[in-house]
């Protein structure tokens, strides 16, 4: 019985972010946009630097910057779409809370791995970038992501039912996201640094502790949100 | 009548033990003093939260408007007295570190605290339906208090901060207070905690009358 339940969560959160793909492949919305900010972004620090060479920590916060801004742009659209076309009502009543918001979620992190891959190498290319412990890097920027991914599913399913919703975006994720980027930044400069990151390994538990809460909490949290009662 | 007299007994106890009873302290001398305003009211910040916390579980559990303003009045209250935590804070940090802010990780962490339930207003005000408003303020406060310990206890343990209480509590038990020291952080911690229910007391029925006035059934 609970291996069916589980399949039956798996299934149901799958076909949400199969349609969200799918919605994605055909337009390219929500990628395009997210990548080309950060490329336009990596491109001015880049030229703004003139090619300096910069401390580790300096450019492990440049990036996240970047992709935290990119991230606003992007995940934000996940339910404010559904509301703008709406088609929210035909997800309440087509699909269970949970399965709409982890499928959400996959999405979104889908959405900025796709970012992360192509603006990493960038990133190390046109900033001069020692990346020294590559592994230790991967790590930090997937545990973020699954933070990231999370809370914004469920911010953006809070802004959707607001007013001003581009500018209420920024100003409810940042500080929930906040030591996310803290640690993120942090974990980065690490891994760009030449000493090994992994004795101290606080950040990357810190990170992943970060992700498990937002997941699970986001999960209960957005029942209420989504239900309109 | 009883309550009033605690209060006043409390606060007027903590005014001169903290000023003429205490000691300074061993090593930060006369600027240790603030810790006599400085951590009840960051304390009672925390409770207010948790108030309002406590309110927001109630509000997504039975859609209660008492319940909403609570919260919203606990949120408020608990941001001034965030607010008031930070600026006593920069004045140690002045004295002690000579600059008022250096981004050391607690100041970071209430500077995002400050941020986050500024945010919770700012959802407040754009969401006009009121049903829906109560809904997903809950949602947003649950959420920032989730973030809270992340910011209060996590973050300044895993940087390198020059915040005081590495000396003051540096057995984790407050044990290096002297006696007399202690008597009067636990006289001001209760003193604080009386403060904050009797102004949470008096806003909370302020709140209702305006709440009334709107047509609002609490």
């Amino acid at each position: 019985m609970p291996a069916r339940l589980i399949m039956d969560f798996i299934s149901g959160a799958w076909a949400v972010m199969k349609k969200d793909a799918l919605e994605e492949y055909r337009a390219r919305y929500a990628f395009n946009t997210t990548l080309l900010f950060c490329v336009t972004c990596l491109v001015m620090v880049s030229y703004s630097l003139g090619g300096a060479v910069t401390d580790p920590m300096l450019q492990s916060a440049m990036l996240w910057v970047i992709l935290f801004f990119s991230a606003m742009t992007g995940l934000s659209r996940a339910f404010i779409k559904e509301e703008d076309r709406g088609t929210m009502n035909t997800l309440r009543l087509c699909c269970r809370a949970d399965h709409v918001f982890y499928g959400k979620t996959a999405m979104n992190f889908l959405l900025m791995s796709s970012v992360i891959v192509i603006v990493a190498p960038l990133f190390i290319i046109l900033l001069n970038v020692n990346m020294r412990h590559v592994g230790y890097f991967a790590l930090t920027t997937a545990l973020a992501t699954v933070g990231l991914s999370a809370v914004s599913a469920l911010l953006s399913a809070i802004v959707a039912q607001a007013r001003a919703r581009g500018m209420l975006f920024p100003v409810l994720a940042f500080p929930a996201l906040m030591p996310v980027f803290l640690t993120a930044v942090r974990a980065t400069g690490m891994s760009l640094a030449e000493a090994a990151p992994w004795t101290g390994g606080g950040e990357l538990v810190f990170l992943a502790a970060y992700a498990v809460a937002a997941t699970v909490g986001g999960g209960f949290l957005f029942e209420y949100v989504f239900s309109e009662q | 009548m009883l309550f009033l007299a605690a209060l006043f007994g409390f606060m007027a106890w903590t005014l001169y033990g903290a000023l003429v009873v205490a000691p300074p302290a061993h090593v930060l001398g006369e600027t240790a003093r603030v810790i006599y305003f400085h951590v009840p009211v960051a304390w009672v910040a925390v409770l207010a939260f948790t108030m309002s916390l406590w309110n927001s579980v109630v509000v997504l559990r039975r859609h209660s408007y008492e319940a909403d303003m609570k919260a919203e009045v606990s949120a408020r209250m608990g941001l001034w007295f965030c607010v008031l935590a930070t600026i006593s804070g920069a004045f140690f940090a002045k004295s002690a570190w000579n600059m008022y802010w250096n981004w050391d990780p607690r100041q970071v962490s209430i500077t995002v605290l400050l941020l986050v339930y500024m945010a919770y207003f700012g959802l407040r005000s754009a969401t006009p339906d009121f049903d829906r408003r109560i809904r997903l303020a809950a949602v947003y406060a649950i959420l920032a208090f989730a973030v809270m310990p992340f910011l209060v206890f996590v973050i300044p343990r895993v940087y390198m901060s020059l915040h005081p209480d590495t000396i003051i509590n540096a057995d984790g038990q407050g044990k290096l207070l002297d006696d007399k020291m202690r008597l009067v952080f636990w006289c001001a911690a209760a003193g604080y905690t009386f403060l904050y229910l009797k102004l949470y007391n008096l806003s909370v029925r302020v709140e209702r009358i305006a709440r009334r006035k709107e047509g609002w059934d609490v």
